[in-house]
Order: C-alpha cells, then sequence, then structure tokens
C-alpha cells in the first residue's frame, strides 16, 4: 500500500484503530477504509491480529480478593506512624465504639477512620512535627523537675519500684499470654474497678507522713497496671500495696514514733537497731601480757576473733585483731581493753539498719505469701499444662528469694547482735643492748667478704658506667675531634710564625 | 477546602468510583484512604497481567504488584499530575520489572519459559501468542505488550519508555507486522481445522 495512491500510510490506519487519530483526518480515514479494499483488508488484518492477542489470558490477580490490600493500607499507616506496628484487631479494640459511616465500602468504617486519621495532611506538616516534639520534650523536662524537685528516692523506695518493675514484666506477659488465648483476657470495667481502688489507695498512703512529707512514686506501677490481667491484680494488690503499707508504717514508726493510719496494718517494729563497731589503736608495754589479756576478755565476755594477726619477732610487735563481742558488751569490753596500754586513736560507730531489717522482714513475709498462694494453686487448681508449668516456675522462684532472704536476715541479726571491735597493739620500742665482742675470725672473714664484695661491685660499677656514657662520650669526642685538631694546628702555626716573626726581628 | 472536600464528600464509596484515576490519587493525598482502595481496585488485575505476562513466576508477578501499591503509597507525597496515573504506576511497575531482571540475571540464566498450561482453555492459542510474542525484540515487545495488552496509549508509552510519539508509532507497527507473520502459521493452522 502507498501512500502516493491511498493518501495515508499504514501506521496511520493502525494509529486510526488503536483511536489515536482523530478529527477530520479521522473522518477521511474512516471514508476511505469504506471504499479501499486494500486498506479495509489491512484494518483487518490489525484487528484480527488484535484479537489473536486476547487468547493470552492471565488469571485475575490474586490480590484483589485477598486481605494483602488491607496489608498495602496498612503500610501505609506504619509508615505514616513510623516503626508503628499496624494490628487491626488490636487497634480496633483499643478504639472506642464509633457510628457506623455511610461509606458502602468493604472495609470497616473505624478501620477507614483511623488511616484517615493518621493520614492527615495536617499531622504530616513538619512545623506540626515540630511543635509536638517540642510539646514531648517539654513534657519530658517538666516531668524530670518535677521528680527532682522532690526528695531523691530512698532505697526502699528504689526496691520498691524494682518490684513494681517485676509484677510489671509478669503483667506484660500475661497479657502477652492471655493475646495468644492461653489466659482469660480482663474487661474494661475490671480494669477501671481495679484503678479506681488503686488510686483509692494511692491517696491514703500518700496522705501519711512519711518521712517528713516524702511522698513514693507510683507512677510507673500505675502504668503499668493500667493493662493488668485479673490474674495479676489480686497478686499486685497483695505483693505490692501490702509491702507498701507495711514499709510505710515502718518508716513512720521509725522516724516520727508516731501511729500510723488505722487504713494501713501495723507490724510490730523495733524502735531502733543499730549496728555497732569501734576501732582502738594501742601502745602497749608487753605484748606477750597483753595478747593473753585480750583472749581471756574475750572468753569472759563470750565473744570470738574474726581474726588476728602478729608481725615482728622480738622488737616492738604488732598485733591486729578482729574481736566481736556481744552488742550488749561492748561498752565493758572497751573499758577493759583501754587498761591494756596506752590509747593512740578510739573510733565507734554505729549504723542503724531498722529500715533494711523491716523491709527485709515485710519482703520475706510476702514472699511466704505468695508461696502458700502458688502452693495452693497447684494444689486445688486443674489447669492447662502452660499455666502449671508457670506457677512451678513461680514458685521455685519465690522459694529460691526466700531462702536468700532468709539467709539475709541472719546475716543481719548476726551483724546487729554482736558488736565488732578492731584493736591494733603496738609493742613499745626497746633496742636490745649486746656487749660481748664478735671472735677474731669471724671478724677476719667478715672483713674479707665485705673487700670481695666491694672489689665486685666496683668492677662492675666501672663496666656499668662505660655501657651507660660510653656511647655518648665517643659521640662527643668524633663530635670534637677535627674542630679541636684544626684548632691546634692554627694555633701552632701562628705560633711559628710568630716565632719566625721574633727570629727575623 | 480539600481538607473539607476529603471528609464530606469523597467518603462515598460511588462518588470515588466516578471519579477519575489522577483526582483519586489527589483524593487519596489529601488523607481518604478509601481512594487508594478504589485504585487499587481498578488496577490490580492490570499490574499483576503486567509482571504475570512478562515474568515465568506467578509468585514473584503477585509481590511485584503488590510492590508497585506500596511504591505508589511511598510516593505519594511527591506525585503530581503531570502525566496520566497510569503512565505513573506503569512506570512504577516498568521500574521494578527492569530491578528484578537485573537480579534475575545475576542470580541465574533465563531458564526457558515454563507455561502454565491450566491458565487459559485456549491453551494453544495462549502459547502460540505467547511464543510469538517473545521472537519479538525486546524494544518492540514492551511496545506492544503496553498497547494491547495494558492499553495504554501511544502519548502514555512515549511518556512511559521516553520515545517520541511517532517512534512508538512507527516500532509499534514493525512489531504488529512481525507478530503477523509469527501468528500466520497459527492462522492456518486454525483455518485448516475443521
Amino acid at each position: 500500500m502507498s501512500a502516493e495512491l491511498h493518501g495515508f500510510q499504514p501506521e496511520e490506519v493502525m494509529a486510526y484503530l488503536d483511536g489515536e487519530i482523530t478529527g477530520e483526518r479521522a473522518l477521511a480515514l474512516a471514508d476511505h477504509l469504506q471504499q479501499c479494499a486494500e486498506c479495509s483488508a489491512l484494518a483487518d488484518d490489525f484487528c484480527s491480529l488484535s484479537q489473536q492477542l486476547i487468547a493470552w489470558k492471565i488469571e485475575p490477580s490474586p490480590l484483589v480478593d485477598s486481605p494483602a490490600i488491607l496489608g498495602v493500607e496498612a503500610l501505609t499507616a506504619e509508615e505514616a506512624m513510623g516503626a508503628f506496628k499496624f494490628d487491626k484487631e488490636s487497634i480496633a479494640a483499643s478504639l472506642p465504639a464509633q457510628e457506623p459511616a455511610p461509606a458502602v465500602g468493604r472495609r470497616s468504617s473505624l478501620l477507614s477512620s483511623f488511616l484517615d486519621f493518621i493520614w492527615r495532611p495536617r499531622i504530616q506538616r513538619p512545623w506540626m512535627w515540630a511543635l509536638a516534639s517540642g510539646c514531648v520534650v517539654m513534657l519530658i523536662v517538666s516531668s524530670l523537675s518535677f521528680r527532682m524537685g522532690r526528695v531523691a528516692p530512698s532505697r526502699d523506695d528504689t526496691k520498691l519500684n524494682a518490684q513494681a518493675k517485676r509484677v510489671g514484666a509478669d503483667v506484660a506477659d500475661a497479657t502477652d499470654n492471655s493475646v495468644n488465648g492461653t489466659r482469660n483476657t480482663v474487661t474494661a470495667e475490671d480494669l477501671r474497678a481495679f484503678n479506681k481502688e488503686l488510686r483509692a489507695n494511692e491517696s491514703k498512703i500518700d496522705n501519711l507522713p512519711i518521712n517528713g512529707g516524702k511522698h513514693i512514686d507510683f507512677t510507673k506501677t500505675d502504668s503499668q497496671m493500667s493493662r493488668e490481667p485479673a490474674r495479676k491484680i489480686e497478686e499486685m494488690d497483695t505483693s505490692v500495696h501490702s509491702e507498701l503499707a507495711t514499709k510505710v508504717t515502718g518508716l513512720d514508726t521509725a522516724v516520727h514514733s508516731e501511729p500510723a493510719a488505722d487504713t494501713v496494718d501495723t507490724a510490730v517494729v523495733p524502735v531502733q537497731i543499730i549496728e555497732r563497731t569501734a576501732s582502738l589503736s594501742m601502745t602497749v608495754k608487753e605484748m606477750d601480757a597483753a595478747r593473753a589479756a585480750i583472749e581471756d576478755i574475750e572468753k569472759r565476755h563470750h565473744g570470738y576473733f574474726a581474726q588476728l594477726n602478729t608481725e615482728g619477732q622480738s622488737e616492738a610487735r604488732t598485733l591486729t585483731v578482729s574481736l566481736r563481742v556481744p552488742a550488749g558488751e561492748l561498752d565493758t569490753t572497751l573499758g577493759e581493753l583501754r587498761k591494756l596500754g596506752h590509747v593512740d586513736e578510739e573510733k565507734q560507730g554505729g549504723e542503724e539498719v531498722s529500715y533494711q531489717f523491716v523491709d527485709l522482714e515485710a519482703r520475706l513475709q510476702n514472699a511466704r505469701n505468695t508461696e502458700k498462694r502458688l502452693t495452693g494453686l497447684l494444689t486445688k487448681r486443674a489447669g492447662k499444662l502452660k499455666d502449671v508449668l508457670d506457677v512451678e516456675r513461680e514458685l521455685a522462684s519465690t522459694r529460691d528469694e526466700i531462702e536468700r532472704m532468709e539467709a539475709q536476715l541472719r546475716n543481719m541479726e548476726n551483724q546487729v547482735s554482736y558488736a565488732a571491735i578492731d584493736l591494733k597493739l603496738r609493742e613499745e620500742y626497746k633496742p636490745a643492748l649486746n656487749l660481748a665482742p664478735p671472735a677474731t675470725g669471724t671478724r677476719l672473714r667478715n672483713a674479707l667478704v665485705d673487700g670481695y664484695k666491694s672489689a665486685v661491685e666496683s668492677a662492675l660499677g666501672l663496666v656499668l658506667f662505660l655501657f651507660q656514657e660510653g656511647p655518648t662520650i665517643l659521640f662527643w669526642l668524633l663530635l670534637l675531634f677535627f674542630p679541636a685538631r684544626w684548632t691546634r694546628r692554627k694555633l701552632r702555626a701562628l705560633a711559628a710564625q710568630k716565632q719566625s716573626l721574633a727570629g727575623a726581628l | 477546602m480539600p481538607q473539607v472536600e476529603s471528609n464530606q464528600h469523597f467518603g462515598d464509596s460511588a462518588a470515588l468510583a466516578a471519579m477519575t484515576d489522577e483526582r483519586l490519587m489527589l483524593v487519596f493525598r489529601l488523607g481518604n484512604s478509601e481512594a487508594f482502595t478504589e485504585l487499587f481496585r481498578r488496577y490490580s488485575n492490570p499490574v499483576y497481567g503486567f509482571f504475570r505476562r512478562r515474568l515465568e513466576n506467578p509468585a514473584r508477578g503477585e509481590e511485584l504488584a503488590q510492590e508497585t501499591f506500596v511504591a505508589v503509597l511511598r510516593g505519594i507525597e511527591r506525585y503530581e499530575p503531570r502525566a496520566t496515573f497510569r503512565t505513573y504506576l506503569y512506570g512504577i511497575a516498568m521500574k521494578i520489572l527492569m530491578a528484578e531482571r537485573r537480579k534475575s540475571a545475576r542470580r541465574e540464566s533465563s531458564a526457558p519459559a515454563a507455561v502454565d498450561l491450566t491458565a487459559d482453555p485456549c491453551v494453544e492459542a495462549a502459547i502460540w501468542v505467547q511464543r510469538a510474542i517473545e521472537q519479538l525484540d525486546a524494544d518492540h515487545r514492551d511496545i506492544l505488550v503496553l498497547r494491547e495488552f495494558e492499553q495504554l496509549t501511544y502519548d502514555e508509552i512515549a511518556a512511559l519508555l521516553r520515545l517520541p510519539v511517532n517512534t512508538v508509532r512507527s516500532r509499534l507497527f514493525r512489531a504488529r507486522a512481525a507478530l503477523k507473520a509469527f501468528l500466520l502459521p497459527l492462522q492456518q493452522e486454525m483455518r485448516n481445522e475443521p
């Protein structure tokens, strides 16, 4: 087909069939196709070819009816919210119920609303992000300053928070388990009721005059409790709050000596538990006699030596003793020890361990209660194997903790019931007078040995000197040799010249 | 106000279905995720077919199709309706396809095409068409497939492949002529059948 004869290129026919030619040119080509058999056959070929190509069909996309469409949109949400993992069910569960939207789309209106919310352009604007970041920073700073404004948390509070953290971790585990279906989840009403009760208890405890108005931080515990399953609520209440109450009572009694509020369990707490220590540094005339006296004192007061060291042989001997005596006999023992010689230095100290003692006892009691409850759970309830194993593991952990705390308690009781005395005795220096002269042979032999040693030492000293200073001397000799020789020759020449001049004159 | 418009009038899926692709993209950019659902519904099959006709592995084609839509999502902030959405979408698909081909070339040499005989009832005709298209030059094949199967216009193909429109037209003409020659035995065979 030539363009000169038909007025149209074959490509134009193809383009016309593809709808790429419009206007007058298209009308003219349409008329031409009706009249020209050759061009019409060409057009039929193109149509036939397209019909043949239809035979290559592809199965429908599996993406259309699959949940992948939600996955794609979830990715949008994830990207919009950074590293936030999008979980449709959890989000739907966490969001409050809304009225059904008029949209007739397949997806739920709740999910659409959520995606719309996180994808709003105003959140994408940089200044909004900057403003939000600033607010977060301000919140953190104000929170920190608020905490620093309070008294620094004591060791007890730190321990309490640590335990609250532990319980929180357990709670998180339990929450995960509940999601997996191994435990029953807690309803929102349960959580609200528990939080209400918790706040009531907090306000009661906060109102107590603890350590000069010092408050105990419940923030972390509260935030962790807000997502607690029912199983942990009871445990949290008994372990954390009971311990809190006991601790608060102990602190209150020890510091203020006032009765605690009736809302808190009152525990019998000793007024003061003090671990006493003393140290004595003395000079004695006779070390043997002093040592015998110390041993006598130790036996009479039913004490014991934790450590005993002696140094020196005959002159200026020293004796270091770490003595433990019953706390009630410390003053008497010290009085008797002072009589042994001249006291150079004396120190006494007492560390109050009432808080630690009470804290440890309370924790031990709570751990025992927990052990009883866990044992009861094992004997009474028949659950899944995983639950039983969890309880067994928890029971073993609790027993281990009980044993550790009992050992700590015994050690603390021992430290409190026995006072420690660190005693350091130094014997007076008495040089011995030896009037008998040594024998002549001995003196000769000693002189010979000393002479030999002196000769060896001097020879060795010379060798060492040469090794040590030789390189330096050699270096300077080489450096100064030629200038010195040149100078010497010049001087000789000058002298010879003067001599010849003098001779000539 | 675009925000108000997106919230009030674009919530109806019927209204979304009546919109053009480019307008749907703008609505989606304004925050309406239903617009993207509509776009996905329109183009999930064509994009899947785009990859399916060019790759041997159907599962990989599905993955790449999804990857294409993910790329659209990621680039939503940069989208400007300078060209048609189809050009934009197939441009992304083409880039993903090229990357996939580069990866495949590095991994292993191209194996002979495995034809899924269960994909279509007219298996024999489909095989003939597929093999005839495979015999075309790569430049001609891409243009032909974009026109015949993806139904892109000459302008869209030119924009996608960055070629002049006349070049697209002439190559398409040559591709069809060559394909006709490859398919002639099939036509004769089909005509000879009773």
